[in-house]
């Protein structure tokens, strides 16, 4: 085998504005600077919003050039909807076809499955008869355990991942879960920060965050709540809501009702989320239900501790409660608002607690998430 | 393939095959497949006379990656073939593989990656026993390979002895090498000495939780039965040999403590394996292996036989003085606790003996001989166990065709004199369906007096009816036999029957039109563990042809819980528009549903209201909503399931509700009807509005007819529940203040102490510990049983203590054999107050039975091991901590010392209970039920 070998990685879609398609770019960048052959390949284009593969610095490609269309309606058995279905068929046939072809350059070579979709295809061609061929195979699940069951997603991972060569999860709960239903194959490689810079120039303000979409699961309102009850106290320090969403309108209501319109902003959405980052002191997230909120992990690795709800076994992964943040108890805004004035009145505190974030954010760290995946690579080439 | 079939491979596998060529592709390939390529196989043949040579060419032909070893001629075992492998192996790992097994796909790499991440001697994976005919698998210690570790040699896990097998693990070979340890060749179980030499040896062993190995079992039903029993005495032969090489070597290289462990490893597995035989086996062949046994047994220091469990104990007596019947009694009591002894007293001790022989010890003997010290049970718990503890030892010694069906002949034994011991008592049979035990045939049974010295055998016969009653179209319906034991009126406690009338089946037609039909017969058998039961046998071409498509097209509709929903309305779709027209229907003036927890028990507050209004308004009609097969609460009262037409009829006409949680979702109240909200326990946790996601809540709240704006009137214990609940659910309607229904009885000392123990059979110089948790669920959401260590616990307390376990009512509980004797599971009981009662002391977490047994004034302990973990996700109303009488424990340790000390300083937390009384809990005066049913019927 030679000691790096060609890397397919697939996913849905890698055209997409979604987070799997970057997480997929930032990989397939991370492996062929460390001088890996790397392609990238869709199975089809996506339908949505659209982002250029031109002048990417790896090969790009889709299964099937055809794009997505959409179901058109009307009756199960419909003469439209079973010539829709056909069609589907087909082209699921003719990408599964495509697939066969690729794979004839990796069979010493390494395909990373990035959803189970794709990996649905494989299955078509045999799983073990392509691995048989000398194909390693690898496949990725962007969700946690628990999520697998409500969506149903289980039993697909059942079928399809137990068998090939690794199963990479995000986390090391997911891992031992999952290991618990009898996947033996199953190690965890959490996605890396799009960005890590631990020393932002310019100054710090007295800014308190937020980077939550304004929608009703996020309760931006505990946060409001929390605000209005110590900002009287901290006049010099001003709280930003950046976010899109269909709820703007009953925040700025409530901005209202609590009189603090002069200290607490709704701004919009960010397409720079280092640059808010690189300013602010703080961050809060007050939401009801989270996967693995990356959010947080960003906001650690620039210096700026958060301040969380515990709304899922993702955000205690991610956050030591009172080393590099606070974790408080869901729906308790006094506690909120407790560690937030705590975090706002001792600079001190603040800032220990700015360096102990970036020390544990150090594992979404490009390189330390690449150099997994190459030890990941190594260890499958055997 | 890659090269690496000639590089330097990272395992070798060591595949053994004995005239196996059938098998011996998918052994090999389950190895070729592996995720980790790098390795190479060596098949090791002991010589085979079948096609083996030439299926295992083919297989070299096929992958470079195959070897072939042959010996010069057969070993008989499966040492030589493996020490074969090992000496021509070439990589720096050795595996070994049966060729009627298989290794999971990934295997290798994970023990691989195990044993080079950790620098261990060996590393071991879980085994998985799969039944090859149902394709079952079970775990095999499972225990051991729970989590991902490493340890330093047998002193620091003595528990890893009793994964004897070698095939689950990966040696590395300098480690073999360095301590020369290779197979025994002449015996079998080859694997224990070896293995046990390895722990020894190792300094390092890693553990890893994924499975590796598939042991495939292949059932012998095909054996002849002599031929199996010969080969199993001979196997009891090689296991002793086997041990006899252990002991040696252990002698002369561990200490003694490690050699106690192995001791109590050949008692607790190798030896009750044998025993168990006993249940359903040959007497003579029992006789043999004890003739075996015998000398094995007394080479063992005396003191091992004091840590074994009371029964085992107890069958190594018996087992010592060559008593086949008596290691029966013994091993049913410790493999299926059902006492097949006699516990009787002699001078100043306890003394167990044979059911069938004379009482007390053997007078033959000396009294400080091994077999009556052994037989010796004073001190244990057995000796006072109550009834609900144990299974009388109940057997059917003749079962015979008759006009009807079939007629049995049965003997039931009452080792601790349980029956005479009642002022009155009955026994009485039944047919029980496997997998729905809530299904029963009622038997007509004839009982003859008891007699034997004490009465303790009473004789009984019976005709099992094989008519419709028990006929079901799935031949896969079974029946087991089992007797209900009534003492006095404690509650009725079913036993299981064991199987005692010889080898043959008996089978006899099933009457009644659809046996008859399909010509289907119902046989008497015993089950696996020596039980009695019926299967269906199906003859004929009608049957096998027409029947069995007929089953297959009726299967989904077979399975229980479609049948039992035919008999509730079709869908939650469709029950709203029933029930919606029926709310058309006139109100009934004197009708009043009373539902507590969704329907599922007669309890809680309803239960006293429905009391206190049986006084006040005889006339009305009372419907209570409760499981399926609950008998009426009193005579007169209805029954009725959730979600049947009935339930939906009398929800929509009823005049008067009482519920204390929640009715279905499409229930809207009616003008005129009159709803009680009794409320089920004191907040602690937050709820309604003080949780955020409540728009709901108060949505409903003001609609009026649903949810909380139906409640017409609200329970109130105390001050503390009306200024925290009231407002969470913005209850605007009237209340009822204060104090509990269902606490009534306890602050008026209606319930005798005394009584509910005889009920329990508990004697009343025990001390009664109550643990009594919220309901939790695991991380992967199933119910959880005991979250401490239960044996620890009882053992703990000593033998003076009983423990009752009150789970709620969708947790298991599994109790551990040692102890069964001092646990009760006390689920089955109803009226929760009556456990308040007899407790001493109870245990429990965030349960709201602490603001009810408070009321008693004894100690409470809390066992809160995830305290941040489960009140600190949602928010509570006070902390636990900062108020609760009691102590706040963690571990098991804590927990005894903490229940003794609440019992020996009862009066440490005096000043905070009385706080804690004053509080939170309710201002009960024992009127609650009186004034809450006034209320509802709008009286004063």
């Amino acid at each position: 085998m030679p000691s790096k070998p060609p890397l397919l990685l697939m996913s849905n879609h890698i055209d997409g504005v979604g987070g799997v398609e970057r997480v997929a770019d930032e990989l397939a960048r991370g492996f062929s600077r460390r001088g890996y052959d790397v392609s990238l390949m869709g199975i089809r284009p996506t339908a949505g919003e659209r982002v250029s593969l031109a002048g990417r610095p790896y090969h790009t490609g889709f299964l099937s050039d055809e794009m997505d269309d959409p179901a058109p309606g009307g009756a199960k058995r419909g003469p439209a909807m079973i010539a829709w279905r056909q069609k589907r068929e087909q082209r699921r046939q003719e990408a599964v076809e495509s697939l066969r072809k690729t794979l004839g350059h990796y069979t010493e070579g390494i395909v990373i499955c990035m959803q189970v979709w794709v990996m649905e295809h494989l299955a078509d061609l045999g799983l073990a008869d392509v691995m048989a061929a000398g194909t390693r195979l690898i496949g990725q699940y962007h969700s946690s355990y628990a999520a697998a069951h409500t969506t149903g997603d289980y039993r697909r991972l059942f079928r399809r991942y137990r068998d090939i060569d690794k199963f990479v999860l995000l986390t090391d709960t997911d891992a031992r879960l999952f290991q618990q239903q009898d996947f033996n194959n199953t190690t965890a490689i959490p996605n890396p920060l799009p960005r890590f810079d631990e020393h932002p120039g310019g100054p710090r303000e007295n800014l308190l965050v937020s980077l939550a979409r304004y929608h009703k699961p996020k309760t931006i309102d505990h946060a409001l709540r929390a605000w209005a009850t110590i900002a009287p106290e901290f006049p010099e320090w001003r709280f930003e809501l950046y976010g899109g969403g269909p709820d703007r309108a009953d925040l700025q209501d409530l901005i209202d009702d609590l009189r603090i319109g002069a200290s607490a902003r709704l701004m919009g959405p960010t397409a720079d989320v280092g640059r808010v980052l690189s300013r602010a002191k703080l961050h809060v997230l007050s939401s009801q239900y989270e996967g693995l909120p990356m959010v947080l992990a960003e906001a650690m690795s620039m210096r700026v501790p958060s301040v969380t709800y515990d709304s899922s076994p993702g955000v205690r992964e991610i956050v030591s409660d009172n080393i590099d943040g606070f974790v408080v108890p869901k729906n308790s805004v006094d506690e909120l608002a407790e560690r937030l004035r705590e975090l706002m009145t001792h600079e001190g505190l603040r800032s220990t607690m700015a360096t102990s974030g970036v020390r544990s954010a150090r594992r979404y760290h490009p390189d330390t998430v690449l150099d997994s995946w190459e030890q990941l690579f190594t260890r499958t080439l055997r | 393939m890659s090269e690496s079939g000639e590089a330097s491979p990272a395992v070798s596998v060591v595949v053994i095959v004995y005239n196996d060529a059938e098998r011996l592709p998918v052994a090999v390939d389950s190895v070729l497949r592996q995720t980790l390529r790098s390795l190479e196989v060596i098949i090791a043949d002991d010589c085979s006379t079948d096609g083996t040579p030439e299926v295992a060419r083919q297989l070299m032909s096929r992958d470079p990656r195959v070897r072939y070893t042959r010996l010069p001629e057969n070993s008989g075992g499966c040492g030589a073939p493996r020490n074969a492998g090992i000496q021509v192996a070439r990589a720096p790992y050795v595996m070994f593989l049966d060729s009627d097994d298989r290794y999971e796909t990934h295997a290798c790499k994970n023990l691989l990656e195990a044993i080079e991440d950790t620098g261990a001697d060996f590393a071991m994976g879980l085994a998985r026993r799969q039944n090859m005919d149902t394709k079952s698998s079970t775990q095999w210690y499972p225990e051991l390979f729970r989590e991902r570790r490493v340890v330093g040699g047998l002193q620091e896990s003595p528990q890893l002895i009793s994964d004897t097998i070698s095939v689950n693990k990966l040696y590395r070979r300098s480690f073999l090498d360095e301590h020369e340890l290779r197979f025994p060749v002449d015996i079998h179980y080859e694997d224990q000495l070896f293995t046990y030499q390895a722990y020894s040896c190792a300094t390092s062993i890693a553990i890893i939780p994924e499975t590796v190995y598939i042991w495939r079992i292949y059932p012998s039903h095909g054996q002849q039965s002599i031929t199996r029993n010969r080969h199993r005495i001979d196997n009891f032969r090689h296991r002793l040999e086997a041990n006899r090489r252990i002991d040696a070597f252990a002698r002369a290289n561990v200490n003694e403590d490690l050699r106690r462990v192995k001791d109590l490893k050949f008692l607790t597995h190798d030896l009750r394996l044998y025993l168990e035989d006993s249940i359903g086996g040959d007497p003579a062949v029992t006789h043999e292996v004890l003739d075996l046994a015998d000398p094995y047994l007394r080479s063992i220091p005396r003191d091992r036989y004091d840590e074994l469990p009371t029964g085992l104990r107890v069958a190594c007596a018996m087992a010592l003085r060559h008593d086949a019947d008596g290691v029966r009694g013994a091993m049913l009591f410790d493999r299926q606790n059902v006492l097949g002894g006699r516990i009787s007293r002699h001078g100043d001790r306890w003394f167990w003996s044979s059911a069938q022989g004379p009482p007390g010890p053997d007078p033959r003997l000396a009294p400080d001989s091994w077999e009556n010290v052994l037989a010796d049970v004073t001190g244990s718990t057995l000796v006072r166990a109550p009834a609900a503890s144990f299974d009388m030892l109940h057997e059917v010694r003749e079962v015979r065709r008759s006009s009807r069906g079939l007629r049995v002949r049965g003997m039931t034994f009452d080792g601790l004199g349980k029956l005479a011991a009642g002022d009155d008592w009955t026994l009485s049979l039944s047919l029980v369906r496997r997998d729905a035990p809530s299904e029963a045939v009622q038997v007509a049974m004839a009982t003859c007096s008891a007699e034997g010295e004490r009465g303790e055998w009473v004789e009984w016969s019976a005709e099992l009816p094989l008519d419709s009653q028990v006929f079901r179209i799935d031949h896969r319906v079974l029946w087991d036999l089992c007797v209900e034991v009534r003492i006095d009126d404690a509650a009725p406690l079913r036993q299981v029957v064991q199987w005692r009338c010889g080898d043959a089946e008996v089978s006899a037609p099933v009457r009644g039109p659809g046996g008859r039909v399909f010509s289907d017969r119902l046989q008497a058998y015993r089950t696996w563990n020596g039980r009695f039961a019926l299967r269906t046998v199906l003859r004929g071409w009608v049957r096998l042809r027409i029947g069995r498509r007929l089953e297959r097209r009726l299967k989904p509709f077979l399975r229980k819980k479609v049948v039992q929903r035919w008999k509730r309305v079709d869908s939650a779709r469709l029950r709203s528009p029933i029930y919606d027209a029926m709310r058309r229907l006139p109100l009934d003036p004197r009708s009043v549903v009373l539902e507590a927890h969704l329907g599922t028990i007669h309890g809680d507050s309803p239960k006293y209201v429905g009391e206190a209004l049986r006084e006040i308004r005889p006339d009305l009609q009372r419907t209570w909503v409760l499981p399926r097969g609950h008998r009426a609460p009193s005579p007169g009262d209805r029954v009725v399931q959730r979600g049947t037409y009935h339930y939906l009829l009398a929800l929509a006409r009823a005049s008067f509700l009482v519920d204390n949680q929640t009715f279905p979702g499409y229930f809207r109240k009616r003008a005129g009807q009159r709803y009680l909200q009794t409320w089920h326990g004191i907040p602690l946790k937050k709820m309604g509005i003080d949780v955020g996601d409540s728009a709901q809540l108060t949505a409903e709240a003001a609609s009026g007819d649903r949810g909380v704006g139906a409640w017409d009137q609200l329970v109130v214990p105390c001050p503390y529940f009306e200024d925290v609940f009231v407002p969470a659910f913005q209850f605007r309607g009237e209340l009822v203040r204060y104090g509990t229904p269902r606490n009534d009885p306890l602050v008026t000392g209606a319930i005798d102490r005394t009584d509910v123990l005889r009920r329990l059979d508990i004697p009343t110089d025990k001390k009664v510990v109550l643990y009594a948790p919220t309901f939790r669920t695991d991380q992967n959401r199933r119910p959880i049983s005991l979250p401490f260590n239960i044996r620890q616990f009882v053992e703990g307390l000593g033998p003076d203590w009983v423990l009752l376990l009150r789970p709620h009512y969708l947790n298991r509980i599994h109790v551990p054999g040692g102890v069964r004797t001092s646990v009760l599971d006390v689920s089955g009981v109803e009226d929760v107050n009556d456990l308040y009662v007899a407790a001493d002391v109870l245990v429990t977490d965030y349960s709201s039975v602490m603001f009810d047994y408070a009321l008693l004034r004894k100690p409470i302990v809390y066992y809160t091991y995830d305290y941040e973990e489960y009140l600190g996700k949602r928010g509570v109303y006070f902390d636990l901590k900062d108020v609760g009488p009691g102590p706040f424990v963690q571990t098991t340790d804590e927990l005894v010392h903490a229940v003794r000390d609440a019992l020996a300083d009862q009066h440490r937390y005096d000043q905070d209970l009385e706080k804690f009384i004053d509080r939170y809990c309710g201002r009960e005066d024992g009127m609650a039920s009186r004034r809450a049913a006034l209320a509802l019927l709008g009286r004063d």
